[in-house]
């Protein structure tokens, strides 16, 4: 008895954390999903408030439209002479009005991975979505605060 | 053997006490199973997980690809080894091999594929370093019989994207 009573915090922490890290990678993994998708369509052509629409349509668990954000960059070579790649135009959606895009922000550098030239006339398109992670059972309380509090997903097309 | 065993008191004779410890070594040799089998479980979950990521590295390479199709087949190869790449950051090795055919006249078809390494962690004990994980996609641009541009942001015109008439 006095074993189990010494073992059951531990164990249930363990247990209410492995719900939330389930959560967290599911999370995740919807979030990579979406942010293809919405690649997807920008990359054939749909306008950002079209992406913008379909994506926070698709959404049907995280509710990215309340508790996050789509940016959505076009990157293309600075100018004839100059192939780095530069942001052009940046377009965003979603309650998180503030969150930086990563890739840069417009009529400054580009920093996309592993591409550090553009040829004349090429365009790539990022899509970053950003949601905010609230855990089932915070266990900040006991210091053991490991739960990213926003997931991040990008991807270029 | 049967003498010597009835010259014990018949309770240490019991079948249960005969059987005693013997659990303890079943564990230990099913435990070196148990850790074969998990260990295979996580490597190749982990490998699947990178399979995936790759496919849809290639998946992005060749649409973006076939999007900057105007190009000569070298640009389009370079677009699209350069989206495969900016989609897939990892720290293994990937070797990408892009090929551009025309199948039909004004068509171009992209192919792309992808072969990578992935570390093994618990396969190592088995012998197994590494999983080889390769994947492909493939893209097709039927020909486009007109189209009419509006350069409205000028900005075909800044990349020179099209030669004046």
């Amino acid at each position: 008895m006095t074993e189990l009573a010494i073992i059951l915090p531990l164990m249930l922490v363990m247990m209410l954390a492995a719900v939330d890290v389930g959560r967290l990678i599911y999370n995740d993994q919807v979030l990579t999903d979406l942010t293809r998708s919405a690649g997807n369509l920008v990359s054939r052509g749909s306008t950002a408030a079209e992406t913008f629409t379909a994506t926070f349509a698709a959404d049907q668990t995280l509710d990215i439209q309340n508790k996050g954000g789509i940016i959505i960059t076009r990157v293309r070579r600075r100018n004839t002479n100059n192939p780095q790649p530069w942001v052009f135009e940046q377009d965003r959606s979603g309650a998180n009005t503030t969150y930086a895009s990563k890739i840069g922000v417009v009529n400054g550098p580009a920093s996309i991975p592993n591409v550090t030239s553009l040829a004349p006339g090429v365009t790539i398109m990022g899509v970053e979505v950003v949601n905010q992670f609230t855990p089932l059972f915070p266990v900040s309380a006991l210091g053991l605060n490991f739960y990213p509090n926003t997931l991040y997903a990008s991807a270029y097309f | 053997m049967k003498g010597v065993q009835s010259k014990r008191p018949v309770r240490r004779d019991s079948p249960h006490n005969r059987q005693r410890g013997s659990t303890l070594t079943l564990f230990a040799l099913s435990l070196v199973a148990i850790f074969f089998t998990l260990g295979i479980s996580v490597d190749l979950g982990a490998a699947y997980v990178t399979q995936a990521r790759l496919s849809q590295s290639v998946d992005a390479g060749v649409l973006a690809g076939a999007r900057n199709s105007a190009g000569s087949d070298a640009q389009i190869k370079n677009v699209a080894l350069q989206v495969a790449q900016a989609n897939f950051v990892g720290p293994h090795p990937v070797t990408y091999s892009v090929r551009v055919d025309v199948p039909e006249v004004d068509t171009k078809r992209i192919r792309m594929s992808a072969i990578t390494d992935h570390p093994t962690t618990f396969a190592v004990m088995m012998g197994a370093l590494k999983i080889d994980i390769g994947t492909q996609a493939e893209a097709t641009r039927y020909p486009l019989d007109m189209s009419l541009v509006l350069d409205l942001s000028f900005s075909l015109q800044r990349n020179h994207a099209f030669k004046p008439i």
